[in-house]
């Protein structure tokens, strides 16, 4: 199990930099790069790019560049705002208390999902079931945006107020406005929930241990407890740590929609001023959070699960 | 020469080689197929897909010959007029009203669907020729080629893909092919392991033991004996790619940052419509709406494909 854990975190560190190196050489040998850019103002005279490429290091060769900006890294030094005269790295852990605070609600608004899942699957082909697997049928086809957008006109025409930004003036108003977004943020977690966890408990529910314990005359209770649930949320675990992530994505988009201060907001307005070190460093933490939720997905199952051996 | 075989001789009429005997079984492909059909829900969410998708192509045809306006003049000319009040659903010949430029909201949405549809068809084809090609040749070959593929599904798995992609469209300004091929190349992981999988299980059978014990090479074993017989997981992946790549297309367009104005596709269409919730909601009521049908119908067919082709999942 160490050495499995060792292995794994050795890995993972790997991938990160796998990912920040690829996406280095996308930016800088990417049509529209920053020489294209420089270029392409006319404002500009031979003698001030020449200033501008010495300054950002762009004049030496790519693989110093390379080295100069992976040592950087390291030490989450992603340089100057283009648009802020602050360090890029600071703009972001600024808005991470809100992306968290939005992504931890929607996570436990998602987790909402095992109960479902576990009272569709148990009642298999009845009227619940049904219900609950076409709402998730219909919700797979529904992005966040698109529910966003439908539940900001039903409350703009009836109600005339919907969610923008934090609310302000105590906890009250903070959270009203933090509901709805978590709420809409957390639709695709719920789903994969829901469906993960009916489909394994119908797993569970057809194994010859489950039709033993039902046969040796145990209350359905007892069975349910002791032989499905105990086996059937286990892999549920895995869900966990690889639907960490999606909420860090999906904060672009309904933080861009209902003005939420966090993370994605920063990565949404860094991208339309092409902020590149905003965004990379966006982009960095993104990958570290990936990352390590697979991982802990990865360990988790394995100490939950005893037929699960590493060698 | 001839001493122990027997010259074969025909009698006359006799056919010289007996006709293959023909299959009971209709095959697996078939099967599938005859089960998909069987299902009410999914030939519902074929036609209308159809229907839908055969409307959207002709957007060029039915601007010209029923709305009697051309329809890049709606999208390029059109846009030099400035900011107008937008017109309701009835009005001025416009059957879905108009937008705040005055454009044609009907022509806009079947074009703009043509666009959506374009790039998640195109992007779910870069994705599984892209997906079966590593698929195939990771499971069949193994070994160190098998560990590339691997780093590589891991990699791309562990992007979060919508923060590169926002980065990646600021460099390319996408049009629909720049940007179905950047969707596809960061979506196909998912289905190079199942088809990874699938191929581990046929590389071992007799058969491909019998072809290559007869000389076949590699690549014919590859094409003649596996590839047929994962042709329907071709079909599932690239269905469920179809609804992520459109879910991905409307999300990046959304935003702004996928296909570019004027080019309209159902989700730029929508981008900045929170500020015409209240005053003009037919412009946001007719893309929405447009967008969810076919989404869910895609979904439907390759939900049902997959249940058509899973015998596992027939049972249930």
């Amino acid at each position: 199990m160490r050495r499995f854990v060792i292995r794994r975190v050795l890995q993972s560190l790997l991938l990160v930099w796998a990912v920040m190196s690829l996406t280095f050489l996308l930016v800088n040998i990417a049509p529209g790069g920053p020489d294209v850019v420089l270029a392409q103002n006319p404002k500009l005279t031979r003698e001030q790019i020449a200033a501008i490429r010495e300054s950002y290091g762009l004049n030496k060769p790519l693989y110093e560049q390379y080295v100069v900006w992976m040592g950087r890294i390291v030490t989450f030094d992603f340089g100057r705002s283009y648009t802020n005269p602050r360090q890029a790295s600071q703009l972001v852990l600024e808005r991470i208390p809100a992306t968290a605070q939005l992504g931890l609600f929607s996570y436990l608004i998602g987790m909402l999902g095992i109960p479902i899942g576990i009272y569709a699957a148990r009642h298999r082909g009845k009227l619940g079931d049904n219900v609950v697997r076409v709402i998730t049928v219909v919700g797979s086809c529904m992005p966040v945006w698109w529910i966003s957008l439908m539940v900001i006109i039903i409350l703009a025409n009836t109600i005339k107020w919907f969610p923008q930004g934090e609310g302000v003036g105590g906890v009250g108003p903070w959270f009203v406005n933090l509901v709805i977004p978590a709420a809409l943020l957390s639709t695709g977690v719920l789903i994969s929930f829901t469906r993960f966890v009916r489909a394994e408990t119908l797993e569970v529910l057809s194994q010859d241990y489950v039709r033993t314990a039902q046969a040796k005359g145990l209350p359905a209770k007892e069975v349910n407890r002791w032989h499905v649930f105990r086996n059937s949320l286990i892999p549920v675990v895995t869900l966990l740590g690889y639907l960490l992530p999606a909420l860090v994505s999906g904060a672009i988009i309904t933080e861009q929609i209902f003005q939420w201060p966090g993370m994605g907001r920063l990565f949404y307005q860094s991208a339309t001023s092409r902020d590149m070190p905003v965004l990379l460093c966006i982009l960095y933490i993104g990958t570290i959070l990936t990352v390590i939720g697979t991982l802990l997905a990865d360990i988790g199952y394995g100490l939950v699960d005893p037929r699960v051996r590493y060698d | 020469m001839s001493q122990t075989s027997t010259p074969i001789t025909a009698t006359p009429g006799a056919p010289l080689v007996t006709p293959r005997r023909k299959s009971q079984s209709k095959g697996f492909f078939t099967n599938g197929i005859v089960q998909f059909f069987s299902s009410k829900l999914n030939v519902v969410a074929l036609v209308i897909f159809v229907i839908i998708t055969v409307i959207c192509y002709s957007s060029g045809w039915i601007s010209d010959n029923i709305i009697h306006q051309n329809r890049d003049d709606i999208d390029f000319n059109l846009l030099t007029q400035g900011l107008q009040p937008p017109v309701g659903p009835g009005v001025g010949g416009h059957m879905l009203g108009t937008d705040e430029l005055g454009r044609d909201l009907l022509v806009r949405v079947l074009y703009g669907g043509q666009v959506s549809l374009s790039v998640g068809l195109l992007a779910a084809l870069f994705s599984v020729l892209l997906g079966t090609t590593l698929g195939l040749v990771s499971g069949y070959f193994g070994g160190k080629i098998d560990d590339a593929v691997n780093a590589l599904v891991q990699i791309i798995f562990n992007v979060p893909s919508l923060f590169l992609l926002i980065i990646l469209s600021l460099f390319f300004s996408p049009d629909i092919l720049s940007l179905s091929i950047i969707i596809g190349v960061l979506s196909w992981p998912g289905g190079t392991r199942q088809i990874r999988g699938q191929v581990l299980s046929l590389r071992n059978r007799e058969y491909v033991d019998a072809a290559r014990v007869m000389g076949a090479s590699n690549f014919r074993i590859l094409f003649r004996h596996i590839l047929p017989n994962i042709i329907s997981t071709m079909l599932v992946v690239a269905g469920f790619d179809v609804v992520s790549a459109m879910l991905t297309e409307s999300g990046l367009s959304y935003l702004g940052f996928g296909i570019s104005i004027p080019i309209p596709s159902w989700g730029n269409m929508l981008s900045g419509s929170q500020l015409y919730i209240t005053g003009a909601p037919w412009m946001v009521y007719a893309p929405a709406l447009a967008f969810f049908i076919t989404v869910l119908c895609v979904y439907l067919i390759a939900d049902g494909l997959r249940d058509a082709f899973d015998p596992r999942l027939r049972e249930r």
